[in-house]
């Protein structure tokens, strides 16, 4: 006897809640990385004009 | 090694990226037709497919990194490599949560040890790992040989991942591969997905793998700069700490 896992045909409507449920899921891990990025460099832009400062205060 | 193309058109990658995944989600919604079985959600495939093959070439470019380092030496080298992992961790993350969702309807379940899903959420894991060992190394030339040579071993778990279906028996179906592999998984009784041989399924696909890999020299571009960054601010910190002295 053969296994079929989609033996029997479905309304495609009804799988619409997961498409939307994976698409967020996938936009949201992105946005995460990306902000990450931009969060890293704003932070490190910072420190820098900080040690820029101390360097010419020094001077 | 010049990597400059990719650093000083950051902007122009960026855009590149946004154009090329707004094409694919407009072909994934109005060009690709609905699966018969699974219905919509099945509209979930593009990504998850482009995600796992670009996450597959991140790692092989950080593999690739890993070798070219021992060879010669060279901190470039280092910061591809970790620009490729980090990227590929994230691009495998999509993978594995959008195949979770899809896994819901079409095989009544999140999750399900397989082999398949088993040996992917290894080789996440083995990555994420390789991020969290290189904060425990200080000396930044052990630290790079290390990392080197941990990312050419750690590639073993994406052919393991990349064979598992192949070589085991699992539910997942098998998406690139022979005639063969196919035939012998219906055999089986196993799932196959027939709709890739539609042209249209197909053109969207192989659209998505192109935007996926955009995105992908995007991302190495930004991350690559955030390294350049971080290497003045190294240097900037030595000229504090030489004048404090």
């Amino acid at each position: 006897m053969q296994l079929s896992i989609f033996a029997q045909q479905i309304d495609p409507n009804v799988t619409m809640n997961y498409l939307i449920l994976g698409y967020a899921m996938m936009w949201l891990i992105c946005a995460v990385y990306v902000f990450s990025l931009a969060n890293r460099q704003r932070n490190l832009r910072r420190d820098m004009a900080l040690l820029r400062r101390l360097l010419e205060e020094d001077e | 090694m010049n990597l400059s193309f990719l650093t000083k058109h950051t902007r122009v990658w960026n855009w590149l990226a946004v154009v090329g995944i707004a094409i694919t989600l407009g072909m994934v919604f109005f060009y690709a037709p609905t699966e018969r079985t699974m219905g919509q959600v099945q509209r979930i495939f593009y990504f998850h497919v482009g995600s796992a093959w670009v996450a597959s070439i991140t790692l092989f470019v950080a593999l690739v990194c890993g070798a070219l380092y021992l060879r010669r030496p060279h901190p470039t080298w280092d910061a591809l490599s970790l620009a490729s992992v980090e990227i590929g961790i994230m691009l495998f993350t999509i993978t594995i949560a959008s195949g979770s969702i899809w896994g819901r309807p079409a095989w009544n379940t999140w999750w399900i040890w397989s082999p398949r899903l088993t040996s992917a959420t290894i080789m996440w894991l083995v990555y994420v790992a390789y991020l969290m060992l290189r904060t425990a190394v200080e000396d930044e030339e052990k630290k790079r040989r290390f990392a080197a040579v941990y990312v050419i071993a750690a590639f073993v778990t994406t052919l393991i991942t990349y064979g598992s279906i192949r070589i085991l028996r699992d539910v997942h179906p098998v998406m690139f591969g022979s005639a063969l592999e196919t035939a012998q998984g219906q055999e089986q009784g196993l799932q196959e997905f027939q709709g890739l041989a539609a042209a249209q399924m197909g053109i969207t696909l192989t659209v998505a793998c192109i935007a996926f890999t955009i995105l992908y020299i995007a991302w190495v571009a930004n991350r690559l700069r955030l390294q350049q960054m971080e290497n003045k601010m190294a240097t900037l910190k030595m000229r504090v700490l030489t004048q404090l002295r």
